[in-house]
């Protein structure tokens, strides 16, 4: 499973790759060998520097949003995963099936259910937190759904992934170490 | 017990309330771009008095937010050559960049507009609009938010014309 810093990192490589080939592009592109190898290359000769800058525009232009909602896809699921295992460790002290039969049905709930649930867990821990998380949550929603409704707080994916990390961070969850 | 008319009456005056608070926030909103735009252009038309370079041009933006609804807002188009760089607002509702998680608070910013080519981007956030908004500039990729005054606004936009 990726986590949130593999995550990260996907995002500011692939924003650094797409800015150098946009310069490559934009300011050296009429400035290479073309008369050589380069010129022969068949996925290369014909691309004007036009198209390379207004490609790299285009991918840029929704990388951020895009990246909020798989930091949040991360999080979400280490959350999840942290959650269940903790509960799992609590069942095995069960013995009265009725109990047991409610925890289980909480799992189905911590699994499969809205994570909004799963975010309210840790709210008596630190109530500010989670709403810095669920801001975040509801960004990623709107994004996912295609951004058909009114626009909640905005968040760009430095602000989201610092957000998601001191979670994981301050609750001593998951791999929250690095970067 | 309230009766369904006292209710619906209630319900009109709570709605008024509302249309007329998201209308003074768009409202303020507005406004506090179209000064940062006017200062803007303050500094371009000092860089470049006789506009002998620099095309600069209002371009509306469609906005549509939680708590506002759907309004227009204004940003800048300069153009230098073949180069375009764009101010473009982005929303008044924002997650604060220097948000402090954990055991403090949110803090929160009261808008963001961004300076782009459409590749590099800086993000400009209003971090107060009390007594008069103050504004805070960070590279996309930089981790130094500073003021946003001249210097500021020149070292960004030169390097975007890199």
């Amino acid at each position: 499973m990726i986590d949130l810093d593999e995550a990260w990192s996907w995002y500011v490589t692939t924003r650094n790759q797409l800015h150098l080939f946009a310069r490559l592009g934009q300011k050296h592109w009429a400035g290479l060998p073309w008369e050589g190898s380069l010129g022969r290359d068949d996925h290369l000769k014909g691309l004007e520097s036009e198209a390379i800058v207004a490609g790299s525009e285009f991918c840029l232009e929704h990388l951020d949003d895009f990246a909020v909602l798989i930091l949040f896809s991360v999080f979400e699921s280490i959350i999840r995963d942290q959650v269940l295992s903790e509960v799992e460790d609590e069942k095995g002290r069960i013995r009265n099936e009725v109990v047991l039969q409610i925890v289980n049905d909480g799992t189905e709930v911590i699994e499969h259910g809205g994570f909004y649930r799963v975010l309210q867990v840790f709210k008596g821990r630190d109530a500010g937190l989670v709403e810095a998380v669920n801001q975040v949550r509801r960004y990623r929603n709107w994004v996912a759904h295609g951004r058909r409704t009114s626009q909640p707080d905005s968040v760009d994916p430095e602000t989201a992934f610092r957000r998601l990390k001191n979670f994981l961070g301050i609750l001593g969850i998951g791999a929250a170490g690095g970067s | 017990m309230e009766s369904l008319k006292d209710f619906i009456a209630s319900q009109a005056e709570k709605l008024r309330n509302e249309e007329s608070q998201a209308a003074r926030k768009r409202d303020e909103w507005v406004g506090a771009v179209d000064r940062l735009n006017e200062q803007i252009r303050e500094w371009l038309t000092s860089a470049d008095p006789d506009h002998a370079i620099l095309e600069v041009r209002e371009t509306p933006f469609q906005l549509r937010e939680e708590g506002i609804g759907g309004y227009e807002a204004r940003g800048l188009l300069i153009r230098v050559g073949r180069r375009e760089i764009r101010v473009a607002p982005i929303a008044r509702n924002v997650a604060g960049p220097l948000s402090e998680t954990g055991v403090i608070h949110v803090n929160r910013a009261f808008g963001r507009v961004d300076l782009t080519d459409g590749l590099q981007k800086y993000m400009i956030f209003r971090v107060e609009k009390e007594p008069e908004d103050r504004w805070r500039i960070i590279k996309q990729d930089g981790y130094r938010m500073q003021g946003f005054d001249l210097r500021a606004f020149e070292e960004a936009f030169k390097a975007l014309l890199e």
